[in-house]
């Protein structure tokens, strides 16, 4: 299962491969070319994700709309999924495999959504509302990177150093 | 977003995202890409693929399989991990900086910024045309 679960996890990540626990993620990596994984784990690893995956987009489907206007729908559980995937990408170090698996393939990857976006996106070209796409697309990736940040920073106070 | 469906749909929808997120997970264990090109990958793939349900079942008008898509498609695409992605390539030291900031040059630092800036940028460009231009095809091949 570990080494299972950490490939998966820095493979879903494609995090900065400067830090020791990444660089541990990286020798999983090029050493899980060559073994055979145990049956077990990979079912394991299935059944984490599909709980999370089955969460998400639960919670996608049933988040209050927005009391105003937003150009896309899927800006808010987006927006979500950033700031949570910020936290756990930054606490990593202080949680499970197992829990960052669920939490981040699973819950994050289910509850965000590039396919609504992008099909918001295309009934406004569609529309001839060009301005308004880029609008849409310009706010969602600044809203949901500035939320990874926020993400981030919190788990970096939750693990008391600087922040 | 809540559209105060039925609680059948609700879990048809929630299954089928969690069926969509295994369906990623999968290929990221079989995938030999790096993960950025894998998550625009899978990107364009669930893009084109809601966007020709969505104008198929226009067309014929079955609810339940547009739920299972909605659901697969929202949970196999990811826009986090894309968030995640851009912030990672933006903010992460380069390669030299382990050095330490102070051995670079104050402008070979500030081109090292601009040039992790314009590798972001030409990502989320790259990303947000990509599946724009699947899901237009996607409309498209369902209206064909």
């Amino acid at each position: 299962m570990k080494g299972y679960g950490d490939k998966s996890f820095a493979t879903h990540f494609g995090s900065p491969r400067t830090d020791a626990h990444m660089t541990r993620h990286t020798r999983l990596e090029a050493s899980a070319s060559t073994s055979v994984e145990h049956p077990s784990s990979w079912m394991h690893g299935v059944v984490l994700v599909f709980v999370g995956g089955v969460g998400g987009a639960w919670l996608r489907h049933a988040l209050p709309e927005l009391p105003f206007n937003v150009p896309s729908p899927s800006l808010l559980p987006n927006a979500l999924a950033c700031l949570v995937i910020g936290f756990l990408h930054s606490a990593r170090q202080r949680l499970r495999t197992q829990a960052a698996t669920l939490g981040v393939i699973g819950f994050c990857g289910g509850l965000s959504t590039f396919s609504g976006l992008a099909l918001a996106l295309a009934a406004k070209v569609s529309a001839g509302e060009y301005a308004q796409a880029l609008f849409a697309a310009g706010l969602e990736v600044l809203v949901g990177v500035a939320l990874v940040l926020l993400g981030a920073r919190l788990a970096r106070r939750w693990q008391g150093s600087p922040v | 977003m809540s559209t105060g469906v039925s609680i059948g749909a609700e879990m048809v929808i929630a299954a089928a995202g969690g069926a969509g997120a295994v369906a990623r997970y999968g290929l990221g264990l079989l995938a030999v890409h790096r993960a950025v090109v894998l998550t625009l990958l899978i990107n364009i793939a669930g893009s084109l693929l809601l966007a020709w349900v969505i104008g198929t079942m226009a067309l014929h008008g079955q609810e339940t399989l547009l739920l299972v898509a909605a659901g697969f498609c929202g949970g196999f695409t990811t826009f986090s991990s894309f968030a995640l992605q851009v912030h990672n390539v933006a903010l992460q030291e380069p390669k030299v900086a382990l050095q330490g900031p102070n051995q670079l040059h104050s402008t070979e630092h500030g081109a090292l910024v601009e040039h992790r800036l314009l590798k972001a940028s030409a990502l989320v460009l790259l990303h947000i045309c990509a599946c724009l231009v699947a899901a237009l095809l996607g409309w498209r091949l369902a209206a064909w």
